[in-house]
């Protein structure tokens, strides 16, 4: 049974898709995540039932930064081997503001009037404006969906969750990659148990999870 | 994930030791957490070392008042809180596990959600004593630790996560499959050395440490 109620109500539940952008799931992708770009159609599928069902609120989040990098987290500053402050010669272009990289992978892509936001942290809702949307237009379900499970997912979940929002994961429609929980020297964790792991902590300590089909049965 | 952390300050370094109390780790506790328990005298140990060193002592405590005006609706429905009757605060059960007992220098933080960040005064501390590193211990990783991690992120500190004083257990599953006590911690410490906090130990932990 579902934790919160028997049914979805489409006008207060809001869809979210996060990261699915090119520069994480298109075919040549530099951060690429094999299992989202596998998810891919059927979360396209997904989200046309859901459009069908009139969920009036379907949005997608965009992790990426200003060309200049002056949004950027000093410790990813220090991953890139990059100056710790002010404005810089960002190495690449990957997840730049403006570039094909941070726009949706196209087979679940947005239609038209459905909004994308920008973030920069693993959480949606971290220095967005995200909670002012859902909460301008009476959302109290949010559901998550993307890329990865146990990062962008998991982090926009819990903030979900402290906002007192219902907050659903879907579990065969949101996807992790191998790098996301590499080994850092106390013993490897495969994707798919670090995909597991991610979800029943948030089940046992946050809100609930289930499958896609299933929440779409519940929709009415 | 390279070192960001080279050395560490002492007077610019905090330890967090998150849910530490005995709803979560005393033998007893409903909401028991084995791993903590194991851990908590070696914490206690480290905790006196950082005390010697004037490294700051901050605990964080999962703790909400009596008549639950501050009890988010979320937190309730979680069956960890038994209907709100969990972590009442000046109960037993939100008192420090004595093995890593604070002393009276040290700080104590209640909170209500799972970032010690979120809605506290944790932030306000750490900026007035000037602190740019937290090391995070306690339980559970993949829940208070690590999303205690993602906002001590988002607020641009310096974060270092302590392996051998952190620990999770093993949830129920939802039906797609087990993973275990151990799986569970190392998913959400490979996550956090793979998102930007420095993993170590704490024996590893004194070989940066820089008397200024």
């Amino acid at each position: 049974m579902p934790k919160f109620a028997d049914t979805v109500d489409p006008f207060t539940t809001a869809i979210l898709i996060i990261d699915m952008t090119n520069d994480f799931v298109a075919p040549d992708a530099p951060d690429f995540i094999a299992a989202g770009n596998q998810m891919a159609p059927r979360l396209g599928k997904f989200l046309d039932a859901c459009r069908q069902k009139r969920f009036r609120q379907i949005i997608f989040v965009s992790h990426c930064f200003r060309p200049d990098g002056r949004d950027m987290h000093f410790a990813s500053r220090v991953a890139m081997g990059i100056q710790p402050a002010g404005p810089m010669e960002l190495p690449s272009d990957v997840h730049m503001e403006g570039t094909r990289g941070v726009e949706i992978y196209a087979p679940c892509g947005p239609k038209e009037g459905e909004i994308t936001v920008k973030k920069h942290h693993y959480s949606a809702f971290d220095h967005t404006n995200l909670d002012v949307i859902l909460r301008a237009n009476q959302i109290k379900t949010v559901v998550i969906t993307g890329a990865c499970t146990d990062c962008c997912c998991s982090a926009t979940a819990h903030d979900a969750f402290y906002l007192d929002y219902d907050v659903i994961m879907l579990a065969d429609l949101n996807a992790t990659a191998d790098w996301a929980s590499a080994d850092c020297g106390y013993g490897a964790v495969p994707a798919e148990t670090a995909q597991l792991a991610a979800l029943n902590s948030f089940y046992a300590n946050c809100g609930d999870v289930m499958e896609s089909d299933r929440f779409l049965e519940l929709s009415r | 994930m390279p070192d960001f952390v080279n050395h560490i300050y002492p007077s610019k370094t905090a330890v967090l030791v998150i849910n530490m109390s005995n709803g979560f780790v005393s033998p007893g506790a409903l909401n028991y957490v084995d791993s903590g328990h194991r851990f908590a005298p070696e914490l206690g140990r480290f905790l006196d070392r950082c005390r010697r060193q004037k490294i700051a002592v901050i605990y964080a405590v999962q703790a909400y008042r009596p008549d639950g005006a501050d009890l988010p609706r979320n937190i309730r429905r979680c069956s960890w809180s038994r209907n709100g009757t969990a972590c009442i605060d000046g109960t037993w059960e939100c008192e420090i596990y004595e093995p890593c007992a604070p002393s009276e220098s040290d700080i104590i933080i209640k909170k209500q959600h799972y970032d010690a960040f979120h809605q506290t005064d944790l932030a306000v501390v750490l900026q007035a004593s000037q602190i740019d590193t937290i090391a995070i211990a306690g339980v559970c990783t993949d829940v208070s630790c690590l999303y205690t991690a993602r906002g001590a992120f988002y607020r641009n500190y310096k974060i270092i996560v302590l392996e051998d004083l952190t620990g999770t257990k093993a949830w129920p599953g939802l039906g797609y499959g087990s993973v275990s006590e151990r799986e569970q911690h190392l998913a959400a410490i490979n996550n956090l050395s793979a998102t930007n906090a420095q993993v170590m130990d704490s024996k590893e932990f004194w070989k940066y440490i820089r008397t200024e």
